[in-house]
């Protein structure tokens, strides 16, 4: 006959175990929710307080090879790097809407913009999903670079040509075809409608 | 030899090939040796009779043959030497095995696959890698026309576009697209000539004609390409001269051209290397990098291949040599691409992609920035290399737009940083295939119709010969 006070000693011991074990697994989950929040985060836009204004946009349309130019109301910060970023920031945004002519993956993103040679050049700083998932051939590819050139000339007068980096390093191409070793001029020749 | 090295091959470890040779098309293939046995790409195989395509589901692979009147549907299973092929049962000579996305046949089960897929009878010549597909061969017989015994004439069946090669003693003539035979006597010898005799061998998916001189020879191409005259240049005798009044000093001896190289060995000098209006074609892409995919698991490399013979087969009909930089599925660098073309005397490059966006093709020339100033020889500078050859690049896109416009098929020229286009000292462009405006019934991409591909390939031939005439003056 096992004694009573050592019966229900084992049954606390066994519920604490239970009740440990559920509390482990609470945790586990948190920490993979967690982990999968981590993975997904976009580089977040500094916070822009203030009126909007209307900037210039060349957005790529992809079945008939050209360039369309709108305008577009955004809050611009008034530092010139912060500004570059937030148009092409702007400029992808409009990329990613549904009904898009110029479709990218949801997750792209513009990580910084640097202004080197008296505001002369910029270096466009886009994530990995930007390349990653950018659709691959000549046309395409060419597109997003001239609306990236175009588009950052438009708004900075004086800015000659872009360059654009992926995660920080320079990459061949952007997804097979357009060349990223090169500077592509903010003027340079594509059909604008 | 330049090729050869830039593609990282050594002389002395030669790619095998296989040579197909069909009644549309020929084309070679490279050999993967697995378990002691030759292999081909199943893929690579079939792919010029039309538009393959290679799927599975676990060892279960099926191919989809899509040709001009009719497809086909072939199953094969990883690790089987059964095949069924139109429903029927076909034993291969050893297991089919697949890599990664590739499945590989038997070298020797290639006549066998053929006859089910192209419908035709096919020999395979083991030992030189060589598959006969239906009733093709040309023939060819060597002669000395009387009363020149300086000169050989060689008569082909059909034209033929070899490589000519010479070194001391050796005029080589290989043939790696024409289903050259041997006929008559061989080895064929000639008394009384300097060219000597002239034998004939085929090895490793190739056919060549050794010629045997012991002089300089030259080549020359006459009758679209069904005639090659072979001219040794013959030592001048030194003429008896009248006794000097007076005594002169020792000259030595000379031949009559004090220019030419001088004999090497002391008989036979190096011919020199015969001009010849070349077009360099570039499918992009290629082995590790697939390029875009273009739906329905069709690669945009398998597709600028299948479009870039149809182009050579085009020129080959129009008697322009054409060379692919790629014949199969290797991998090359951009670098490695243009050092290739820039080491050769080509007369242009064209590179070739595929898209699924949009509709028709679009030409690209190469973007330099505008200060750029114009590159001179003798050096180049690496990123603008095209600079000097823009002008004639954009003549040809326009020769190019001229021929796709009278086939109805729209065409967009535009500019890019697409490498190597900057890197190439030479007449370049780059055609983007993309679907046709109107996709043929029965046809799932429209990129894989062959009567589509066919037209673009056409219309290239034609633009580019158009040109022949103003990019010959400009070499």
């Amino acid at each position: 006959m096992i004694p009573r006070n050592l019966v229900i000693t084992i049954a606390i011991l066994l519920a604490a175990l239970a009740a440990m074990g559920l509390y482990g697994y609470h945790l586990r989950r948190q920490a993979t929710e967690l982990l999968k929040t981590e993975a997904d985060v976009k580089p977040v836009a500094p916070p822009v307080s203030g009126p909007s204004e209307q900037i210039t946009i060349l957005t790529p349309d992809d079945d008939h090879g050209d360039l369309v130019r709108r305008q577009v109301a955004a809050a611009l910060p008034a530092e010139p790097t912060l500004r570059a970023r937030e148009i092409v920031h702007v400029l992808i945004t409009q990329w990613q809407e549904k009904n898009s002519t110029h479709p990218i993956g949801a997750n792209a993103d513009v990580k910084e913009v640097f202004l080197l040679d008296d505001n002369k050049t910029a270096i466009v700083d886009v994530n990995g999903a930007f390349a990653e998932q950018h659709r691959s051939g000549i046309m395409v590819e060419e597109l997003t670079m001239a609306s990236l050139a175009r588009t950052l000339g438009a708004n900075f007068r004086g800015l000659q040509q872009i360059k654009v980096i992926v995660d920080g390093r320079e990459r061949e191409t952007l997804a097979g075809h357009a060349d990223l070793t090169d500077f592509y001029n903010t003027n340079l020749d594509w059909n604008v409608e | 030899m330049a090729l050869l090295f830039l593609l990282g091959l050594s002389p002395g470890a030669e790619e095998k090939k296989l040579a197909v040779y069909t009644p549309q098309t020929d084309y070679t293939i490279p050999v993967t040796d697995h378990d002691g046995q030759e292999y081909v790409s199943l893929t690579d195989l079939v792919d010029p009779l039309g538009q393959a395509t290679l799927t599975h589901k676990g060892d279960r692979w099926k191919l989809r043959l899509v040709m001009r009147s009719n497809s086909l549907e072939a199953e094969f299973n990883d690790g089987s030497s059964t095949a069924k092929i139109r429903g029927k049962k076909v034993q291969l000579s050893h297991a089919f095995w697949t890599d990664g996305q590739r499945g590989y046949v038997p070298v020797t089960s290639a006549p066998v696959l053929m006859l089910q897929f192209a419908r035709q009878s096919a020999s395979l010549r083991e030992n030189s890698r060589r598959l006969f597909v239906g009733d093709v061969s040309t023939t060819y017989s060597a002669e000395m026309p009387k009363g020149s015994s300086d000169k050989l004439v060689l008569h082909f069946s059909a034209a033929v576009n070899p490589t000519i090669s010479t070194e001391p003693g050796h005029v080589r003539l290989t043939f790696n697209n024409e289903p050259l035979i041997a006929s008559g006597v061989n080895p064929q010898s000639f008394e009384n000539s300097p060219i000597h005799s002239s034998t004939f061998s085929e090895n490793n998916g190739a056919a060549e004609l050794n010629i045997a001189t012991t002089a300089p020879t030259q080549a020359a191409f006459s009758d679209g390409g069904r005639t090659i005259t072979l001219t040794a240049s013959l030592p001048q005798v030194a003429q008896p001269v009248p006794k000097p009044a007076t005594p002169a000093p020792a000259v030595p001896a000379t031949t009559a051209n004090p220019t030419a190289p001088a004999p090497l060995g002391g008989q036979v000098a190096q011919a020199p290397a015969v001009p010849r209006f070349v077009v360099i074609i570039d499918p992009a892409h290629g082995g590790d990098d697939p390029g875009a995919a273009l739906g329905g698991g069709l690669l945009e490399k398998d597709v600028n291949l299948a479009i870039a013979r149809r182009i050579r087969a085009d020129l080959d009909q129009r008697g322009i040599a054409a060379i692919l930089l790629r014949d199969g599925d290797a991998t090359l660098t951009l670098d490695q691409r243009a050092i290739a073309v820039n080491a050769t005397h080509a007369a242009l490059y064209l590179c070739v992609h595929a898209t699924s966006f949009g509709t028709g093709v679009h030409l690209y020339s190469a973007r330099l920035n505008p200060d750029v100033k114009i590159a001179t020889r003798p050096f180049l500078p690496w990123d603008t290399a095209q600079s000097g050859y823009l002008d004639l690049s954009h003549n040809l896109e326009a020769s190019l737009m001229t021929e796709f416009e009278s086939r109805q098929i729209h065409s967009i020229p535009l500019q890019s940083g697409l490498r190597p286009l900057r890197n190439i000292a030479k007449p370049a462009i780059a055609i983007e295939v993309a679907e046709p405006e109107s996709v043929p019934e029965g046809v799932e991409n429209g990129l894989t119709s062959i009567a589509y591909q066919q037209a673009i390939a056409n219309a290239i031939g034609a633009g580019i010969a158009n040109l022949r005439g103003t990019l010959e003056v400009s070499r």
